[in-house]
């Protein structure tokens, strides 16, 4: 029983962070209707930003780490967002008009480039992150271990959230995302400026992955360039699994991936780890592809 | 017994009803004509005829069967061949390749003849080959057979997916606003056309327009469809002088 | 006539690969080893071609069926010791070759279904997704050596099996394309639903495209396994199955000859950057973004007339 309840926590740990992830997923595919590739190695730079600003930051600031993370997070977001919007810039808006599967490949293209080009200047080999989260435990009985990291990872993710929620609900540039990925052409007859809420979109969705980043590094603190590929591919699963398009839906589906995989890796073996979101996302699109919470779509004749 | 018969039919899509209660006979050799105001659920008709959709009540027997939930593709191999308002031919296809798809399901080998190319493969090859010249022929097109069947005049691309839709050797035709964007001596032609094409080919057609004066010259008979409900059915002259049809198409008689 | 000409031409290229395979000795085995490498990838991309080009069906998930056709053909030629007769020899691997690609086409059956429901994007990471499923189960997998991989596997394919089997599947495709039948496959690829409407099923086209394709990537797998007689499931990751992808994509969706011409130059190159192998794979990804935004339908296509595109763009 209190192994059990250690897993459910773990796994709401990890589920938050693919929660994170696949927001950003979620927003550009309700956007674009594209699957962005390259969104995980967008988490995978996040971890690397982390890694060369945090020291800094944290002899900047007497090495109190209360004050230094929550600035190496803001650094990271920025750096992050900044990314996703060159990457729309370049390689996504001169191809917006083509087939949806050249945009597929280059996504693939700019996935290919930066985890290739993070071996080329960050190295192949693993670092260790540094600790951003003072780890402690709080609670710490015979079989249940809960430290700070896994309540720091879950309140960041659910303060980040509602921070989102607040942005597309309550905000003009958020109704104009709504606006956007319900009709583009109806949105911009209203005067809806379609670049802008792109790139905002693109700036929303990778400040999430950053903030991911950090906190999947300071649970699992050795990076590496090739890092993103799996939590990307996850993350994509719990959108689908959510309702792609659908934001409640998004961190839906990052907790059930997230608690599943811990409970695979936990009870039956961790080497099917990787392949649990695959067959669930198999089973969803199978059976109900429009999502948990997903809406169903008609092709119009 | 008719050939196609549309019993109380409805088709709704989540509130809203699109067709209503529809019932429509149509007997062998007939020509009949579908017409109504924009919006009014014509191509709904078809797409509930041809299994895109699924009608929510109602029946729909074809040839004494019941053609209710079979795929787009059994339905035409039952004998039901259409062509689309917003024409939909083969964008990668010449005119040629796209009567070749339409023969590709009745060639007289499989797979394994195909890329072997033995067995009947050549023989039956070259009877399509014989079908398909005859066929361009006889719609005039044998000129542009190495086009690109989308590069064409509008007209001449009205007519390749009226020739793929008989190369399916079909009993039922549906023609979906086949003249709309001509000018009226196409019209004319085309009617006269489809006219031919019913005779020669022994194949009956039902023809959505919602131009009255298009199918007034041709069909026989004529059902008129407003929001999903028939208000009017009879012949060219009886509908002209039904009251509900003008007000469908004029608006209320003002006082 | 016809049947002559196709059948001369295959005849043609065996005797050709035979009459090289006497000189094998003295080629540079380098060499050797990137012509053998360059006739795989002819097969594996010539196969995704028949998915992706000419049926339409986004797949990334190719590599796996190669896995299952390599580990299955390891395990019969392991079970089969001939090595004291040649002619056993040549026995026991075409039954291999045959097993791996059978076997590789029932997964391709199996992968085939979701593609019934699906398309585009989804289709294309529900693939990915079956091909790492794959790997998956091999690493996990004992008798097949687990993440360590199988050994020991004799090194039986040479220069006459590749190319009698790059020279088969190019007849095939090329044979299937071209006939009256090979147009349900362009018709479905075109547009599905007026594929439909004139009796073409594009669930058949579809579970014909998978099986088909699936098939000939389990033998190139097969041939692979034969060749470089170790195999572990990480050679067989989505990474090698993007490298088919990309070979069919700069080849030109649907184009036989463009797609031939892309797999050689797609396997020379790498080798010939091996010098800079640390700027390779960058090069690469930066090409293949700048040629899906300047010649999105390949390097060897004529390109589309206006019209062509603007519908293909409406459809899709």
């Amino acid at each position: 029983m209190s192994e059990f309840l250690q897993q459910v926590i773990n796994g709401i740990s990890l589920g938050s962070i693919y929660a994170l992830i696949a927001l950003g997923y979620t927003m550009i595919y309700g956007i674009l209707r594209f699957i962005n590739f390259a969104h995980g190695d967008v988490f995978m730079v996040g971890a690397f930003i982390g890694y060369f600003v945090a020291p800094h930051v944290i002899s900047l600031t007497g090495g109190s780490l209360w004050i230094a993370a929550p600035i190496v997070l803001i650094v990271t977001m920025v750096g992050c967002s900044a990314l996703g919007v060159t990457i729309e810039k370049l390689a996504y808006r001169p191809l917006r008009s083509r087939p949806k599967l050249t945009v597929l490949i280059t996504a693939i293209g700019v996935s290919f480039f930066l985890e290739y080009g993070g071996q080329l200047v960050f190295g192949p080999d693993p670092k260790l992150f540094p600790t951003l989260i003072p780890s402690s435990s709080l609670i710490n009985t015979q079989h249940v271990v809960i430290g700070t990291n896994s309540i720091v990872v879950i309140l960041t993710a659910i303060v980040l959230m509602l921070l989102l929620r607040f942005i597309v609900y309550n905000t003009k540039m958020g109704t104009a995302m709504r606006a956007v990925s319900f009709d583009h052409r109806v949105a911009s007859l209203m005067g809806i400026n379609i670049d802008s809420v792109i790139s905002f979109t693109f700036v929303l969705g990778s400040g999430l992955a950053a903030a991911a980043s950090l906190l999947y590094a300071s649970v699992y603190p050795s990076i590496n360039p090739l890092m993103g590929i799996f939590p990307g591919l996850k993350a994509f699963v719990a959108a689908v699994l959510g309702g792609i398009g659908n934001l409640a839906g998004a961190a839906l589906g990052g907790l059930i991936i997230g608690i599943t995989e811990t409970f695979v890796s936990g009870y039956i073996s961790s080497s099917y780890r990787d392949a649990i979101a695959f067959a669930i996302l198999i089973l969803i699109l199978l059976f109900k592809p429009s999502g948990i919470l997903g809406r169903h779509d008609r092709d119009k004749v | 017994m008719d050939l196609l018969t549309l019993r109380s039919c409805t088709m709704r899509f989540g509130g809203l009803t699109a067709i209503a209660d529809l019932s429509i006979g149509l007997a062998a050799g007939d020509l009949l004509g579908l017409i109504g105001p924009n919006g009014a659920g014509k191509t709904t008709i078809f797409n509930m005829i041809t299994g895109i959709y699924r009608p929510s009540s109602g029946q729909v027997l074809f040839d004494g069967h019941s053609i209710v939930g079979l795929k787009p593709n059994q339905i035409a191999d039952r004998g039901i061949a259409r062509t689309f308002q917003n024409i939909r031919l083969f964008p990668s296809m010449t005119v040629y390749e796209t009567v070749q798809a339409a023969y590709s399901k009745g060639v007289k080998y499989g797979l394994i003849h195909a890329v072997s190319r033995c067995g009947p493969f050549h023989t039956s090859e070259e009877e399509t080959d014989r079908a398909i010249a005859e066929l361009l022929e006889y719609f005039e097109l044998e000129t542009v057979r190495n086009e690109i069947a989308i590069s064409l005049p509008y007209g001449q691309q009205r007519k390749v997916e009226l020739l793929r839709a008989l190369a399916t050797k079909p009993k039922l035709l549906l023609l979906d606003e086949p003249a709309a964007g001509m000018n009226p001596s196409e019209k004319v032609a085309l009617m006269g056309l489809i006219e031919r094409v019913r005779s020669d080919f022994r194949v009956s057609i039902l023809l959505i327009d919602h131009d009255m004066r298009v199918v007034m010259g041709i069909c026989k008979r004529l059902v008129v469809l407003d929001y999903g409900v028939k208000i009017a059915e009879g012949s060219p002259r009886e509908i002209q002088c039904d009251s509900k049809v003008i007000e469908a198409y004029l608006g209320e008689p003002t006082e | 006539m016809r049947l002559h000409k196709s059948g001369l031409m295959l005849i043609a290229a065996i005797v050709t690969g035979f009459a090289i395979s006497r000189f094998e000795h003295l080629i540079n085995p380098y060499y050797y080893q990137v012509l053998i490498y360059i006739g795989i990838n002819i097969i594996l991309a010539s196969s995704l071609n028949l998915i992706n080009g000419f049926a339409g069906q986004f797949s990334l998930g190719h590599a796996g069926f190669m896995a299952v056709g390599a580990y299955t053909s390891a395990v019969v030629t392991s079970q089969l010791h001939f090595a004291s007769s040649s002619m056993l020899n040549t026995a026991a691997f075409s039954l291999a070759l045959l097993l791996g690609g059978i076997v590789a086409a029932i997964f391709g059956l199996l992968v085939g279904i979701p593609s019934l429901r699906l398309k585009g994007d989804y289709l294309a990471i529900t693939t990915l997704g079956f091909g790492e499923i794959i790997r998956v189960i091999v690493q996990n997998l004992d008798f097949l050596g687990g993440a360590r991989g199988f050994t020991g596997i004799p090194k039986l394919t040479n220069f006459v099996w590749v190319f009698s089997t790059v020279a088969i599947v190019i007849l095939l495709v090329s044979n299937l394309i071209n006939s009256t039948y090979g147009k349900s496959f362009l018709a479905v690829r075109d547009d599905e639903l007026a594929a439909e409407t004139i009796g073409i099923s594009s669930t058949r086209v579809k579970v014909i495209a998978f099986v088909t394709g699936a098939f000939f990537a389990g033998v190139a797998g097969a041939l692979y396994a034969h060749f470089v007689t170790y195999i572990n499931p990480a050679q067989f990751s989505f990474l090698k199955s993007f490298e088919i992808v990309v070979m069919v994509i700069i080849g030109g969706m649907g184009s036989i000859f463009g797609v031939i011409l892309s797999a050689i130059l797609l396997t020379i190159l790498p080798e010939m950057l091996r010098s800079v192998a640390q700027y390779r794979m960058v090069v690469y990804s930066l090409l293949l973004i700048v040629i899906m935004i300047t010649r999105p339908r390949g390097l060897f296509v004529r390109t589309r007339t206006a019209k062509q595109s603007v519908a293909l763009k409406t459809l899709r």
